[in-house]
Formats: C-alpha cells, sequence, structure tokens
C-alpha cells in the first residue's frame, strides 16, 4: 500500500506541473492579451485609449514578455512564496478573490454531492432491483428529465418563478443584508437557505447519471452466481443486497468522485452566472473572458491540483474498498 | 463667439461662483442629514456649520427641494466597468458640464460647461495660460482641506512621476508638451501650454478614466495628507510594503490605494464614498455611503446629497439583469447604465411597469448609427483595397441594401434608416448626408456594378472580379451586439442578390481589435459616436485612428500608430483641419472647421449606416425624483453624472 501510495505521488507530481504547463500556454492561445481586450472593452463605451499607455501597461506587468519567461515568474512565484499574481481586471491580488470564492465553492459542491448520492443511491437500487416496473419507468422519465434540461435554463426558470409569482428574488448565496456582513449563526443559516436552489439546480443532471449508472451496475450484479449462492444460503434479500452487489455497484460512483469536484466547480459556471453566486465558476470565466491570464492560470491550475487530489483520493478509496486493485 | 467673448464668457463664471457664495448665506439654517445626527451626537463628527465650505457650491434642485434618505441601486457590468461609477457617484472635476436639456442653447459641438471645484477660471487671450481659483474651504471626506497643494501633489508626484504616469493623458499634452501647473497661493494655480488650448476646459469636464490607472487621473482625486505614504518619495519602504500586500510594486498599490472605487480609506471630494469597493466582500455589489464633508448644498442650505447610500451590483448576465430591472430592483437603468434598455427588450419593460414600479423616460443617445458596415479601403488584399476604394462599388452596394426592412425585422421598427451622419439635434446634422443611397434600388446597384465591369458572373451568379475571382467579401463581426448578426444575415440576401457574396465570420471582440491594429481584415460592423463625442472621436468622419475600420492604415497614419499609411489629399486636408479645431478656442469657429471635415466626409462616403436610434429609453423608479426625464447620454457629455445625482431623492 506504501508502495502504492509512493508511486501515485510522484506521478501527481508529474502531472501537475505538465497541467501548470499546459494551462499557461493555453490561455495565451487567444488572440491579443488583457491590454487589448481592456481597451476593446472600453471602446464599446466610445472610450479611446492612447497606444503609448497600452504599451507603458504590457511594460509593467511583463505581457510582452516570451511566454516561458511569464510562466516561469509566475510558477516561482506560486511555489517560492504562494503568490499567485495580480489579477489585472481586479487589479487585485489574485489570493485576496479566490479563497474565499473556493470554500463557498467547496462547500456548494460537497453538499451538491451529498444530494446527489442520498437522492440516486436509493432509487437506483430501487429501479434496478423493481426493473421494468411503474416505478422504474418513472423515475428513469424524471431522471432523463433533470439530464436533459440545461442546469442554466433550469436555473432561470427556477427565477423567473420566484420573481413572478412569489416577488423574491432566489439568487445570490446571501440577502442583502448579509452580503458583507462578518461571519455569524444567521448568515450561516441565510447561506444554506439560498443554497437549497443551487443544489437542486446542479444536482439535477448528475443524479440522473448517477442512478443511471447505479442501475446497469446493479443489474450486472444481481444475476451473478455469488448472489444465488447467498441467496441459496438462506441470507435475507435486504442484507443480501446491500452487502454485495450494491456494495460493487458502488464502485464507479467512488472512482469518480475525483472529477465530480471539477465537475461542479467549472461545470456549474453558467449556472452559478445565472443565479448570480460569488463562487469560482463566474470569476474564471470572466477573467477567460478578459485574458486576466494570471487569475485564469491560477484558477485553472487549482482546480487541475484538486482533480488531481480527487483521483488519488478516489484511487485510495477505490483500493480500500476492493482489495483488488492494491496489486494492478 | 470671439476669443474676447470667450474672455468675458469666464468671466462670468467667476460671477455664477460668487453668486452661489452668497446664495448660501442662510447657512445657518443649514439642517444636519437625519443618517449623520447620530455621529455628530456621539461627537465623532463636527457640526455642520464646521464641515461646509464658506461658499459652498447651490445645487439647484431639478424639479423641487427633496427629502433625505433611500439607497439608490443600479448595476454595473463587471470589475471593469468602473465608467459606471465615474458617470454616477465620481463625477467631480475642476469644471463639469450643464444639465443639458432640450432646446437649451447651445453655441457649439457640446453643452456648456461650468464650474465646479474650481470657483472661476481666468484664461489669457491666446487660450494658453489657465488661472484655476479654487472653491475655498472644500473638504476631503476625512474632514482634511482640499487645496492647491493637492493639486500640486498630483502635479509633482503623479502626472510628472515618470512610473506612475509614464504617458500624459492626451488632454494635458499640447504640441507633444506636457502641461506646466504652478501654485499661486493656497487656493490659486495655473495650468500652461506652449500654445493654444481650445478645449482645456471641456476635457476637465469628461468623464474619461485613464486605463492605466483605472481612476480619472485628475488633480482632483489624489489628497496628498493620505497618499504620501504609499509613494516612493515620501516613504523608503513604499515598495516593500507593496510587495507585503500581495502587490507587485509600488506603483500597483499606489494606483489601487488612489482609486475612490477599490478602497474604502482614501477620502474623496464625491457625494458619495466607498463602503464597500469593487472586488471586496462577495464581490458581488459595491456599496457607497454619503460624503460628511460633501461641499454642496440645496438653495435652502441643506447639505446634499439627499440620498444616503448608493448599491451598484455586479450582474454580468444580461438576462438576469433584465429580469431584476423588470421586477423593479434597479432605480434607473437605461442603455448606457446596465446596458439592458435595448430596443428588443422594450416590449418586456413596457409590460412590467406595473409591477416594476417604473417608468420609462428618454434618453437621447449620442448614437450617429448603431450597426456601421465597414469596408477596409487600406486591406492588404490588393484586390479588395482596388475595389472597396471605388466610390461607386460602395455606392452600389449601399443601395442593395434594403435598410426599411432591416430595421423592421431586427429593430422592430424603431429607428431609422441613416447614413453616419450626425443626428438631428447637432448644429453638424445634414439631411443629405444621412440619406444618401439609403434608398433600396437592386437594379439600380445592379446596374453600377455592371457599368464598373464587373458583368461576368461564376454560375452561382456571383460577380468575377478584377482578378477573374468571385467578388467574396469576409466581414469579420464581434460578438458583442445580436442585432449586427442578425442584419448581416440579411445583407448576405440582400448583396446575394446583386451578385456579391458576403462571408460571415463572428469573431471575440479582443481578437477583432488585435486584426484591426495589424490591419488584418477585410469588413467589420460597429457603431459610432455622434453628437457631442464627435468633438473628441470623429473617427467615422475621417480616418482619424486604427478604429476608423474603414480605412484603419490611414487612421494609424493619423494616430501615428503601427503600420501607417499616407491617405490621399482630402483625408490629410480633413485631418489637418481637425488639428486646428483642437487648438481654436472659439467654439463657432469649431462648429465651422467641422462642417468644413464634415463636407469632405460625406463626399468621401466611407462606410454604410444602417440605423440611427432616433430615441433610447431608460427605465427609473417612480419613486426616485429630480432626474431629468429627458437627458442626452454620450461618451464625453457625462450622463448621467451631469444631472447631478447629489440632487436626487426619494419619496415615501
Amino acid at each position: 500500500m506504501l508502495a502504492f501510495l509512493t508511486r501515485r505521488l510522484i506521478y501527481m507530481f508529474f502531472t501537475i506541473v505538465a497541467i501548470s504547463m499546459m494551462s499557461f500556454a493555453i490561455i495565451q492561445l487567444p488572440p491579443g492579451d488583457f491590454v487589448t481586450s481592456m481597451v476593446a472593452q472600453l471602446g464599446l463605451q466610445g472610450v479611446s485609449v492612447q497606444s503609448e499607455s497600452m504599451e507603458v501597461f504590457r511594460e509593467r506587468y511583463g505581457l510582452n514578455d516570451p511566454v516561458y519567461i511569464q510562466y516561469w515568474k509566475w510558477i516561482t512565484n506560486i511555489v517560492l512564496h504562494g503568490d499567485f499574481g495580480y489579477s489585472l481586471e481586479w487589479r487585485q491580488p489574485v489570493s485576496q478573490l479566490i479563497w474565499d470564492r473556493l470554500g463557498l465553492t467547496f462547500v456548494l459542491a460537497a453538499l451538491t454531492l451529498a444530494f446527489m448520492w442520498m437522492i440516486a443511491i436509493p432509487i437506483g437500487i430501487y429501479s434496478a432491483v423493481r426493473k421494468n416496473s411503474f416505478g422504474d419507468y418513472l423515475v428513469t422519465f424524471l431522471g432523463v428529465i433533470g439530464l436533459a434540461i440545461p442546469n442554466f435554463l433550469f436555473a432561470l426558470v427556477l427565477l423567473f418563478i420566484g420573481f413572478r409569482y412569489f416577488d423574491a428574488d432566489w439568487g445570490g448565496l446571501f440577502s442583502t443584508e448579509f452580503r458583507n456582513a462578518p461571519w455569524s449563526l444567521a448568515r450561516l443559516g441565510d447561506m444554506m437557505l439560498h443554497m437549497i436552489l443551487p443544489i437542486i439546480v446542479l444536482g439535477s443532471a448528475g443524479t440522473a447519471a448517477l442512478i443511471r449508472i447505479l442501475r446497469a451496475n446493479l443489474l450486472d450484479e444481481l444475476d451473478k452466481p455469488y448472489v444465488e449462492t447467498a441467496r441459496a444460503y438462506g441470507l435475507g434479500e435486504r442484507t443480501l443486497l446491500m452487502r454485495y452487489p450494491v456494495r460493487i455497484a458502488l464502485n464507479p460512483l467512488i472512482s469518480t468522485v475525483g472529477w465530480v469536484l471539477p465537475t461542479l466547480v467549472s461545470g456549474a459556471t453558467i449556472t452559478a452566472v445565472v443565479l448570480n453566486l460569488p463562487l469560482t465558476g463566474p470569476l474564471l470565466l470572466n477573467s477567460l473572458l478578459s485574458q486576466d491570464m494570471y487569475l485564469a492560470g491560477s484558477f485553472i491550475m487549482m482546480m487541475s491540483v484538486l482533480t488531481v487530489i480527487g483521483t488519488l483520493l478516489s484511487d485510495l478509496l477505490l483500493a480500500w474498498l476492493d482489495p483488488r486493485i492494491r496489486y494492478t | 463667439m470671439t476669443r474676447s467673448n470667450l474672455r468675458t464668457r469666464l468671466r462670468t463664471f467667476a460671477a455664477g461662483g460668487l453668486a452661489a457664495a452668497s446664495l448660501a448665506l442662510p447657512a445657518a439654517a443649514q439642517q444636519e442629514p437625519p443618517m449623520l445626527q447620530p455621529r455628530v451626537d456621539a461627537g465623532e463628527l463636527p457640526p455642520l456649520a464646521e464641515r461646509m465650505p464658506t461658499g459652498p457650491l447651490v445645487v439647484e434642485p431639478f424639479d423641487e427641494l427633496g427629502r433625505y434618505g433611500g439607497n439608490l441601486r443600479s448595476n454595473m457590468r463587471g470589475p471593469s466597468d468602473i465608467m459606471t461609477l465615474v458617470r454616477t457617484v465620481g463625477y467631480e472635476n475642476l469644471t463639469r458640464w450643464d444639465n443639458w436639456q432640450p432646446g437649451d442653447p447651445s453655441d457649439g459641438l457640446v453643452p456648456e460647461v461650468v464650474m465646479n471645484l474650481a470657483e472661476s477660471v481666468d484664461v489669457n487671450e491666446d487660450a494658453t495660460v489657465f488661472t484655476f481659483h479654487l472653491r475655498e474651504g472644500v473638504r476631503w471626506s476625512d474632514g482634511e482641506p482640499y487645496d492647491t497643494d493637492d493639486v500640486m501633489f498630483w502635479y509633482d508626484h503623479v502626472y510628472s512621476n515618470s512610473e506612475l504616469m509614464p504617458v500624459k493623458p492626451s488632454w494635458s499634452v499640447v504640441e507633444g508638451q506636457p502641461l506646466v501647473a504652478e501654485k499661486i497661493d493656497a487656493y490659486t494655480f495655473t495650468f500652461t501650454f506652449p500654445s493654444s488650448h481650445g478645449l482645456l476646459l471641456t476635457s476637465l469636464a469628461t468623464p474619461v478614466i485613464d486605463p492605466d490607472q483605472d481612476i480619472p487621473g485628475r488633480p482632483t482625486t489624489y489628497p496628498e495628507h493620505y497618499l504620501r505614504q504609499f509613494h516612493a518619495a515620501f516613504n523608503d519602504n513604499a515598495d516593500q510594503e507593496a510587495r507585503e500586500a500581495g502587490m507587485q510594486s509600488w506603483v500597483d498599490r499606489f494606483h489601487n490605494v488612489a482609486s475612490a472605487y477599490r478602497n474604502p480609506d482614501v477620502p474623496t471630494l464625491h457625494p458619495w464614498v466607498v463602503t464597500t469597493g469593487v472586488g471586496q466582500g462577495t464581490g458581488e455589489e459595491v456599496v457607497f455611503e454619503r460624503n460628511p464633508y460633501y461641499w454642496k448644498v440645496d438653495p435652502e442650505g441643506n447639505q446634499l446629497p439627499y440620498i444616503d447610500t448608493v448599491t451598484v451590483d455586479l450582474t454580468a448576465d444580461k438576462e438576469v439583469v433584465l429580469l431584476r430591472a423588470a421586477n423593479g430592483d434597479y432605480d434607473f437603468l437605461d442603455t448606457y447604465i446596465g446596458f439592458v434598455t435595448t430596443p428588443e427588450n422594450r416590449g418586456t419593460f413596457y409590460d412590467n411597469q406595473e409591477r416594476g414600479n417604473y417608468h420609462f423616460r428618454e434618453v437621447l443617445p449620442n448614437r450617429a448609427n448603431l450597426n456601421i458596415l465597414s469596408l477596409n479601403q487600406t486591406a492588404k488584399d490588393p484586390v479588395k483595397r482596388e475595389l472597396f476604394q471605388q466610390k461607386n462599388f460602395r455606392i452600389a452596394l449601399s443601395h442593395a441594401i434594403n435598410l426599411e426592412e432591416i430595421i423592421e425585422l431586427v429593430y422592430l421598427g424603431q429607428g431609422r434608416p441613416y447614413q453616419v451622419a450626425e443626428r438631428p439635434e447637432s448644429p453638424l446634422f445634414d439631411e443629405e448626408m444621412a440619406t444618401q443611397y439609403t434608398a433600396y434600388d437592386p437594379a439600380l446597384a445592379n446596374s453600377m456594378l455592371d457599368e464598373l465591369g464587373y458583368t461576368e458572373r461564376n454560375s452561382s451568379g456571383i460577380r468575377l472580379g478584377p482578378d477573374g475571382n468571385p467578388i467574396t467579401i469576409v466581414l469579420d463581426i464581434a460578438v458583442v451586439r445580436q442585432p449586427w448578426l442578425d442584419s448581416a444575415e440579411l445583407i448576405r440576401g440582400y448583396w446575394n442578390d446583386v451578385g456579391v457574396e458576403l462571408v460571415i465570420n463572428t469573431i471575440e471582440r479582443t481578437a477583432l481589435w488585435e486584426r484591426a491594429t495589424n490591419n488584418e481584415y477585410e469588413a467589420t460592423v460597429w457603431s459610432a459616436s455622434g453628437g457631442a463625442d464627435t468633438l473628441f472621436n470623429p473617427r467615422y468622419y475621417f480616418p482619424y485612428d486604427f478604429l476608423s475600420f474603414y480605412a484603419t492604415s490611414w487612421g494609424q497614419y493619423y494616430e501615428g500608430n503601427a503600420n501607417p499609411e499616407e491617405p490621399p489629399a482630402a483625408i490629410k486636408t480633413q485631418q489637418q483641419l481637425y488639428d486646428q479645431i483642437l487648438a481654436e478656442p472659439d467654439a463657432d469657429r469649431r462648429t465651422e472647421l467641422f462642417r468644413e471635415i464634415m463636407d469632405i466626409s460625406k463626399d468621401q462616403f466611407y462606410a454604410f449606416g444602417i440605423m440611427q436610434p432616433t430615441r433610447d429609453y431608460g427605465i427609473q423608479s417612480n419613486k426616485l425624483h429630480n432626474m431629468p426625464q429627458t437627458m442626452m447620454a454620450s461618451t464625453i457629455y457625462t450622463y448621467p453624472g451631469a444631472s447631478n445625482l447629489e440632487q436626487y431623492y426619494f419619496s415615501e
């Protein structure tokens, strides 16, 4: 197990190095840079910018340097000083911008994951065991609808319903009076209330997918000889089900934990934009659009590290859950 | 108006200032704004009389005296959209625009300029030396006095500092020489230029921001007593401290702490002071609170602003802004603030008036044209260049476009067919220029193209160009406004009917800018400012900079930018005329010179105008008062700041 862990850690290191280079290079690919983007934005409002001042700006932030020099400066600052650089658009250090949002994003991701599992596992098991029953068809139908409706549209429709019929703004993570207040129990409660809607919206598609996966896996397992054997030994139907086939059918769920996190973090972008959630997604999207490269780079980097760590965790979890995996 | 006339006019500025001072005499009866009373009672703030200057500026309410209280809600698009804040809460300069109303006499291309933080200005005969007299006793929002020393701090340590301001803003440069400022006494200073600066007082009234610093960078935004500690000239550790704060250098930190929109600690002269800056808190909103030392009063001597707080949401998604606006979540929004009151959305806003408790008001847009298709006459491809430079080719294609239909289908009938020309309110309006070649006449277009000799066609009916290949024009459209794309689709059909192929290529805005800078496009679509903006931004009337999309390289020639190319004589004449305008202090003469530019531009017929929005609209909460129901909006005419937001008020 130790050798397994060491090996994984070494792989992880190289993966992260490669990702950091890739992400920085990709950000540099679109034509222009932050200054072009800023000037274009001002141009839309009719404001002209002297070309010399654009040059000065590029000079000051080293945007004229070759990509590898920019990369080197950025990565050494992260590694040596924990300094993620300076957001050109917000004119603030990146670290001041992301931690709060990352924290909230994690909370939301974790709650959504919990929500998805809580709904998906019982329903998945039910629809596998009662295959082709009315209940199975009903949940399949609902699941497919959940899968088919784009999250952002779902969110927009719910927002509209809120405005139109309840005269309430369901967007945001905090009510107006709590937005800039310090943390307190009341603020936490307020946030939890506001999280219900995003959790439902974000969880709907994932839940449906999980139900399908679990159902398919479980169906494969249910007909296997060991189930028959256990049944022949007189094990109760429920104990049997939960102790053996379900455990195996859960494997894919666990092995995907690693990328459920980043999917929730980045996949929720448009939904978060629509619902006006102070999460990482909208900030990342905006930084990519405005080519605010240090902010964007740091985000992508952070997300990749999360994915890698998540994958490692799920591998360890799997290895612990299923001894067969440890030795492969 | 002659030059001596200008002098008298500037004298009357001074007289106006004095009148304001005498009006403020009932100062003894001044009322303490209720929001500040507890702080005065607690001894945290001196009483009102001690906070006000001896001669506060008296602001005439637009309709009536207001009452204190309320929170003004609006929206900005994102952290870069600082202009929205500059135009609303941050409009305090040495001079300001008069609140222009339809029918007001205006003897120039722009509305009148009146005094603001400067109480008066003396200008010498040839407009090279400007002597500013500051309003005495004005205080920063922390109670420290604002005087010439702050102006000189700006001049010596910000403006003249090659790290903080390596490029001097264009308003301050004449013949390549930056301005020279000199202190006379505590409230008097001079700005001196090497030759006539016709537009200084006007420029000072405009709401520009210096994108390098993201704030206006004017002598009214740098409180010396607070900012010294961040300046390398006064603090040897400034750089070190900046790095500890996560900044790259003291320069970044200085610009950052000097921003009245980001830093709650920096004292300002604005009616409202930021308490949650851009990017602070959850980053969803920017919050402002009344400035206890604000130096303007209503005619009764009540300290302004009437409204206690301002909340500006940072919402990027247009649909969400629309939803909220229709729900009445914002007190005012239009095409310049919030950007959602488009012709397409008019119906939605109309239907929700009662629910949202708001009403429509009129915005006179500065837009000469909202949708202009430019063929790049300086395109790199010699064949395209030859085609596009033929005026008859352009005229033919203009006649081929069915403008009425585009306006009907794309803009739901709102707007009128218009070339790139001034709006009827402008002194430069020319009916013929606005309507030339707008008639839909495909037969005429066809015969004109035949006359040019492009009679042969390929199997799909596309004419063959001078090099024997089909005439195919690639149109790069930035995905900024949906109507641009929709109308381009229609134009593709119209042009196809006369044998010219249009290929539509949608690109990101930044990519278009990059292509324009390098002159690597054939055709594109953009909108043009007109009205007041024409004076400072004439790029659609002659090649002025690289954004003169119909002739990028000729524009770059004037701008002195990358890949310049010498333009034909007529265009050079226009460029020289514009140089004369910039130096001309007399407004009438400027208008005359501009007419000459316009005549050439009419003859040149640079680009195809599609649609001029006759009227824009904005929405306004029914509870919000003293906001003019018709306003002119423009980039350089500060909209809505010129209407004095400090005198807006809420009814119960």
